[in-house]
């Protein structure tokens, strides 16, 4: 947050040379000699508003949703009593929380543990400015977008740990022990996805990638060779270690460690760490969708060039619709990210390192280094305007023939090599393990 | 005065104090903090320099990952608060104050060179400049780009300062295996009889235990109660 | 294209709403402190083994290592971007850098550095 604060300061120096009012540093003096600047403001501050209020929406439609997901996949109704349906179940949690006491304790680092809640949540939220939500629908079309959205998570990491070190509980700090060392971990291979899509972008800025897969879905990055659609998936298993979500939840682990590193957090101090934490979900889905699914284009080559070409009322009409899109992709896949929540057991500590380290981190490097190489002998066009088409077939080919692979190999379900327990000689490393008889 | 001057001195006012602080803190967590803010706010200077790229890479490197580090180490040694303020001998106080000195005056050192295009006038920024880079020896067709861009750093590197770059690389190769001595110091007492592979042992059956035994009945002198014939 | 004064306005927005929502909070709720709702929480019982303990050197080693690829990952994005327009020769310069780091990765592979003991 103080990041963007600054970085925007320093540009505001910037922008004012720009517009010649070098000797005018007093806003008001700006603003009698330059009327019309005020209207771009308002207009500016409504449509930051209209932002947040869509992160605000979405977090609450996202726990109600959770809670009716889970409760259906074990056959439960979930939420019945507040409003239709349980609709404002969660209103009615966050007035709750509001009206509880807010209890700092006593042996805090009471700086730290107010500011710790402050920069985890002003940093996840900070995100959405660089999201494109159609045509001209975006914040700040930063030209270091995707830059922005690692930056900006590397400031939620240290919000972090002045939460979970100021609360002086022993829980709380394991939890922000293991939180950081998966988070830092799975910063590698999310960043190595990123990678992969620039090269074939060749721009940082979230617009320009969006628009560079406009057309037919195969043209969405996803597609754009048999290797990034294996890097998709990298990116997705990553994020949900980064967003903490099952299998990856055990940083909060509620049954062995409390609550992990808001442990001592109550209140609204509590849901500040809990709205970060569903607009982290967003925030991943969203960007997985921009850089692999097309971002607010719909896939469909007519749509896409009536919604670039349209001005006036069918702009706007072309705006909603690019919203549209993006949102039933990010839904979509928030709504795998709770149904895998229900389904996969937590894994050990040393599984996520195993996973991160020696999976996705290796697959990645691999994924980025082929697909950098494709790319060059291709060259975009190896048959004419009909390659990505092409490129789609061999994709989703590839693919098939994987799976078919996996699915004729007769494997007998082997619990113990799964999910074997540790052995006596893990658990005490001592050097007369081999003696026992 | 200009307003990128006014914003200029309020950051960099906001910079030496944090560093101010952040040496005097006597908790080791808040002095790593107030570094961290020092460090953001020379991600504002060079935003301010037309570079929004380093100045993300600045947030990226510095006041992300470097700080977890820093933080890490605090919380992994977690000093007991008498242990907290203890200052080094006053030697090393001293070598250390001339050593600071010696890297400032270093750094000052272009600052007030004449000939060098100073920032005498003012401290606004240059504006954004076109740079054209030709095509590197192979294919390609080289590019125009903007001064301070990402594509910028791209064409630099990897034109004019390749050697250096790819040394960049060793040493890294040089840190990881400093890490991994320093981190692990025991690897040569456990790996010695490992083959390399890095599979998991196959699980102990009653033969393996028992091979297992003889040898450590082998080498030890003391007789164990878990020999074979137990 | 470069639009940094909305980044100002929403970061500005950010800091108020969290800061307003706690102080909305602290207005309305009750404040009753006693002697132990101030302790660290510990499922009811009394504190034992206090929060500031010493931890593994593993997790320095992960620390230290995100640095090091951290750093990779920030050389190959002005690489990603640039290597269209340098061509061939790019690919080759990244692929030298990137066979000593999997040399590094391999080696600390190999030296058990990325197990978790």
């Amino acid at each position: 947050m103080l990041t963007g604060l600054l970085l925007a300061a320093g540009s505001a120096g910037r922008g004012l040379i720009d517009l010649d009012l070098t000797s005018l540093p007093l806003v008001g003096e700006m603003l009698a000699e330059h009327p019309t600047i005020a209207w771009p403001l308002l207009m500016l501050a409504i449509g930051c508003g209209v932002v947040i209020g869509y992160i605000t929406v979405f977090s609450l439609l996202a726990v109600y949703a959770e809670r009716k997901i889970s409760a259906f996949m074990q056959s439960r109704l979930g939420p019945m009593e507040v409003g239709p349906y349980g609709l404002l179940q969660t209103a009615a949690d966050g007035l709750k929380l509001l009206a509880k006491e807010d209890i700092i304790p006593r042996d805090a680092d009471k700086l730290l543990y107010i500011i710790g809640p402050i920069f985890v949540f002003t940093g996840v939220w900070l995100s959405f400015v660089v999201l494109p939500y159609g045509p001209d629908l975006i914040v700040a079309d930063l030209n270091v977008g995707l830059l922005f959205l690692a930056a900006v998570a590397s400031i939620e990491v240290v919000g972090v740990l002045m939460a979970g070190w100021a609360s002086n509980n022993k829980w709380a700090l394991f939890g922000t022990m293991r939180m950081i060392t998966q988070l830092v971990s799975y910063e590698i291979p999310i960043g190595l996805s990123f990678v992969a899509v620039v090269a074939i972008s060749g721009s940082l800025s979230m617009q320009e990638i969006t628009l560079d897969q406009q057309g037919w879905f195969w043209n969405w990055y996803l597609f754009r060779n048999p290797f990034l659609f294996v890097g998709f998936f990298l990116y997705f298993i990553a994020s949900l270690a980064e967003t903490k979500r099952a299998p990856f939840d055990l940083p909060e682990a509620e049954s062995e460690l409390v609550a992990g590193f808001h442990t001592e957090y109550t209140g609204m101090r509590f849901s500040l760490f809990f709205l970060a934490e569903y607009a982290a979900m967003y925030v991943v889905s969203a960007t997985a969708a921009v850089l692999f699914l097309g971002g607010w284009c719909t896939g469909f080559a007519f749509i896409d060039s009536w919604m670039m070409e349209s001005a006036g009322f069918q702009r706007v009409l072309a705006n909603v619709v690019g919203l549209t899109s993006i949102t039933i992709k990010a839904w979509f896949l928030v709504a795998v990210m709770m149904w895998l929540r229900w389904t996969l057991p937590r894994i050990r500590l040393d599984q996520v390192m195993y996973v991160c380290l020696k999976v996705l981190l290796p697959f990645s490097f691999g994924v980025l280094v082929f697909s950098t190489l494709w790319e060059l002998v291709t060259d975009g066009t190896l048959f004419g305007d009909w390659w990505p088409l092409f490129q789609f077939l061999i994709s989703i080919g590839g693919f098939g023939l994987l799976m078919m692979n996996f699915m004729a190999k007769e494997r007998p379900y082997d619990i113990e090599a799964d999910f074997r327990p540790l052995r006596h000689s893990e658990v005490h490393a001592a050097p007369d393990a081999g003696a026992r008889g | 005065m200009a307003a990128a001057d006014v914003i200029f001195l309020v950051i960099s006012i906001i910079a030496v104090g944090a560093a101010a602080l952040a040496v005097t803190r006597k908790n080791p967590i808040y002095s790593a903090l107030f570094m961290m803010v020092t460090l953001l706010v020379v991600a504002a200077v060079f935003q301010m320099l037309s570079s929004p790229f380093l100045a993300v890479m600045q947030v990226l490197l510095y006041a992300g990952a470097i700080m977890v580090l820093f933080t890490f180490v605090i919380m992994l040694l977690s000093l007991r608060p008498e242990e907290m303020g203890e200052t080094a001998p006053l030697p090393q106080r001293i070598f250390a104050a001339v050593v600071a000195l010696g890297v400032f005056a270093l750094l000052a050192f272009p600052a007030i060179e004449p000939g060098v295009p100073a920032a005498a006038a003012s401290l606004a920024p240059p504006a954004a400049e076109a740079v054209r880079f030709p095509p590197a020896a192979g294919t390609g067709d080289g590019a125009t780009v903007e001064f301070g861009a990402t594509a910028y750093f791209g064409h630099t590197i990897f034109g004019r300062f390749v050697l250096p770059f790819e040394l960049v690389s060793i040493l890294v190769l040089a840190a990881v295996v400093a890490v991994m001595v320093l981190a692990k110091r025991d690897l040569s007492k456990r790996d010695v009889a490992d083959d390399g592979s890095d599979r998991d042992p196959p699980p102990l059956s009653v033969s393996a235990a028992h091979a297992g035994s003889i040898a450590s009945l082998a080498t030890s002198t003391q007789p164990t109660s878990h020999g074979p014939g137990a | 294209m470069e639009s940094y004064a909305p980044l100002a306005l929403f970061a500005v927005l950010l800091i108020v709403m969290p800061t307003s929502m706690i102080v909305l909070s602290r207005l309305l709720g009750p404040r009753r402190e006693t002697e132990v709702k101030g302790d660290p929480y510990e499922c009811g019982v009394p504190t034992w083994m206090g929060a500031r303990n010493r931890f593994s050197v593993h997790f320095y080693l992960v620390a230290i290592l995100f640095i090091l690829f951290d750093l990779e990952t920030v050389f190959l994005i002005p690489w990603a971007i640039v290597y269209k327009s340098i061509g061939a020769v790019a690919l080759v310069e990244m692929g030298f850098f990137l066979a000593v780091l999997g040399l590094a990765l391999v080696y600390v592979w190999r030296r058990r550095g990325l197990e978790w003991e």
